[in-house]
């Protein structure tokens, strides 16, 4: 039987899966190339985003997941899980459990991850949900810095040449990842989607990554994005409320959720992906991935594996966003292959 | 399995209380501190509220290294209980340190995750443990960082000085198109109380050792737009041949800044009230009226042309004339140091003054 979802489902697991960990820590690398005018980089590459998903939408069938594609994704996006849990529990590290060992925990993030597995997929498909309103109030706590913003941070613009616009594109395309799974999602929804739709996906995607780009930006000197990494905590930290003593600390724990929930998607992804390969009984399966993304992820909760794997992601995601989909449609439009009549077991 | 998310969720979420909890009685809250030195030895006082039998004191420990976070572990090394600055309220810097590059002294306080960055920075003059242990009757009110954070509020709400918490400050510090203005304070040898002296003048990174008066400092924050919910200016002005005295209160503030070459216009419209006056001479009807805000907008372009000169005189860009040079005209920005630039900058101030009530109905 194949799991049916809608829409706006699809739209939000999506959404979830991209912006995840990626929103906190794509600004400085960004930044600290393109200066000024990083958010013009942003703007110019972000509307690309729309002609992709569109072809994505249109070209979808011809996507055909043989099992060597399979293989791939899944690894893919078990490097996806294993690095942005390692970003994750190395900022919580530093920021909020100096004295919790990482193990403990990595293992309750994977212990949450392998209970959404586990379960009926219809927890994965809704777990996004308890995110809205979250989501809501971090917007609203970025939002406090409006009167502090510098907005002659944002010019000049267009002095950037050729070579460093090309070396600014490498971060800027850190909230593209997870695009991919457009097309696993797009399988378990029967429905056209319209150009309205995609429209209105990509309006908010790239809403909310670019004012995670502008707010930093205009807030911070450009020198400072050279002494940390993630100027949305540090944004939050110089907020002065009267509810909470330390906004970043309560923002922390927003993001913990936030990630928790983009790592248990991925690991759906990847289970749906067992399915396509005609592996029924995966729960075992499930059970050692865990066990292996814990000890992956051990080892990567470190300040060199973090800023190895921001710098890689970005090549990684060209082959997996854009060259293999590419290729793939290309190659079974040429073929006439499609996935007609391939449903992904629950 | 929903059973066993409920459980897992909020556990991730309460993990901190487990291993990162910080018992009250272990640590000891931070509430002041005060860095004195140089590149080679810094010298750091740090002032915590201490519970006696009776009541509530304030104690210092002083500790040394050759960096903060030397003397920082220094003091812990010494003090029974961790130090916190997690509540710290006030940052004292001494105008001798801080005309060594500031940002190596505060550069541990920004950016240690568990250090406020919303406390107030301040420049001290004279010893800093005095700052800490005011003797005489004020000692009592004085002794506290509560109380320092009140005279700041004061300093702010009268638009005495610029005021920065210890984020702005770093912010500024790394801003090439800005540089920094902080309040100095003084003990006053008589009441022994601490006072405003003026306002201390950044050029880049250091200080540069000049400090505007009171009455300067109030214009700094008015160009800056950063002026507090009161600000008031005492002008004398003429009236039929006669002085009389005037207080005004900013009621608005507008400006632009209009650069062309190496030439810049600060056009700014204020509108004020005009507090107190002698009653007769001044006040005879309209005509009176716009007289005076002819003489009134004069009096304070006068003091606002004197202002930028002081300014580029040291070489410091406090307004932040820089950031619109910087984004709208690239050739003067490129053409090499910022603070040198603008020192030759030929900067005009306009002001036009409307005087929009009087404060009193008749």
């Amino acid at each position: 039987m194949g799991t049916r979802i809608t829409q706006l489902q699809m739209f939000l697991m999506l959404f979830i899966a991209q912006t995840g960990t990626v929103f906190i820590s794509f600004q400085s690398p960004l930044i600290q190339i393109a200066g000024t005018e990083s958010w013009f980089v942003f703007f110019c590459l972000g509307l690309l985003f729309l002609p992709h998903i569109w072809l994505f939408e249109r070209f979808f069938q011809y996507f055909v997941w043989s099992k060597p594609i399979c293989i791939m994704y899944a690894g893919y996006w078990f490097f996806i899980c294993v690095s942005f849990t390692g970003k994750n529990v190395y900022t919580l590290n530093v920021w909020a459990f100096p004295e919790t060992p990482v193990l403990l925990v990595i293992v309750l993030m994977g212990s949450v991850m392998l209970a959404v597995v586990l379960s009926k997929p219809s927890t994965a498909v809704n777990l996004g949900v308890i995110l809205i309103p979250l989501i809501v109030i971090f917007i609203l706590f970025v939002s406090m810095a409006v009167n502090d913003l510098i907005w002659t941070n944002l010019l000049p613009v267009g002095q950037l040449s050729l070579g460093e616009f090309r070396k600014a594109v490498q971060p800027a395309q850190l909230p593209f990842v997870g695009i991919e799974l457009y097309l696993l999602f797009r399988l378990m929804q029967p429905e056209k989607v319209g150009f309205r739709r995609l429209f209105l996906y990509f309006a908010i995607w790239f809403a909310f990554f670019l004012y995670m780009l502008i707010f930093p930006l205009a807030y911070f000197s450009l020198k400072e994005f050279e002494l940390f990494p993630d100027p949305i905590i540090y944004l939050l930290r110089s907020q002065e409320v009267t509810f909470v003593e330390r906004l970043d600390l309560f923002f922390i724990y927003i993001w913990l959720a936030w990630s928790i929930v983009t790592i248990s998607l991925y690991a759906f992804a990847v289970i749906r992906l067992l399915g396509l390969m005609g592996i029924l009984y995966y729960k075992k399966i499930a059970v050692w991935m865990t066990v292996l993304f814990i000890i992956a992820t051990y080892f990567v909760v470190n300040k060199n594996a973090v800023q190895f794997n921001a710098k890689v992601i970005p090549y990684i995601h060209g082959i997996f966003g854009v060259a293999l989909p590419a290729a793939v449609i290309v190659f079974n439009k040429i073929k006439g292959r499609t996935n007609a009549g391939k449903g992904i077991s629950s | 399995m929903k059973r066993l998310l409920i459980i897992l969720l909020p556990a991730a979420l309460l993990l901190s209380g487990c291993w990162d909890e910080l018992i009250f009685k272990d640590t000891q809250m931070v509430t002041m501190v005060g860095i004195e030195g140089d590149s080679e030895e810094v010298t750091v006082n740090y002032g915590f509220p201490a519970v006696t039998d009776s009541s509530l004191e304030i104690s210092t420990i002083e500790a040394k290294g050759r960096t903060y976070g030397e003397a920082r572990n220094d003091a812990n090394e010494r003090s029974s209980e961790v130090l916190d600055l997690s509540f710290m309220q006030i940052l004292f810097l001494t105008e001798d340190a801080a005309r060594y590059r500031v940002y190596d002294f505060l550069d541990n306080f920004f950016r240690i995750p568990r250090n406020r960055v919303i406390a107030h920075v301040m420049l001290t003059q004279g010893e800093l443990k005095d700052y800490f242990a005011i003797s005489g009757d004020y000692s009592k009110f004085l002794n506290s960082s509560e109380s320092y954070s009140k005279m700041i509020n004061t300093f702010h709400q009268y638009s005495l000085s610029t005021m920065y918490d210890l984020q702005q400050v770093c912010t500024i510090l790394f801003d090439e198109g800005m540089d920094l203005s902080l309040p100095v304070i003084r003990i006053n040898q008589e009441s022994g109380k601490p006072e405003l002296a003026g306002t201390g003048l950044f050029k880049g990174m250091e200080y540069t050792g000049e400090m505007l008066t009171v009455d300067e400092g109030r214009l700094l924050t008015m160009l800056k737009g950063e002026e507090g919910s009161i600000l008031r200016m005492s002008y004398e002005v003429d009236v039929d041949g006669e002085k009389v005295p005037i207080l005004l209160e900013l009621v608005d503030n507008k400006q632009k800044i209009n650069i062309d070459g190496e030439q810049a216009g600060i056009d700014l419209q204020i509108v004020v009230e005009a507090e107190e006056f002698a009653h007769g001479p001044v006040y005879k009807g309209e005509k009176q009226f716009n007289e005076l805000e002819d003489q009134l907008g004069k009096l304070i372009e006068e003091d606002i042309d004197r202002l930028i000169g002081r300014l580029q005189e040291a070489g410091s860009d406090a307004i932040g004339i820089g950031r619109r040079v910087r984004a709208f005209h690239e050739d003067i920005w490129k053409k090499g140091n910022w603070n040198d630039t603008f020192a030759d900058m030929e900067i005009d101030a306009s002001v036009k003054l409307t005087m929009e009530r009087s404060g009193i109905l008749e």
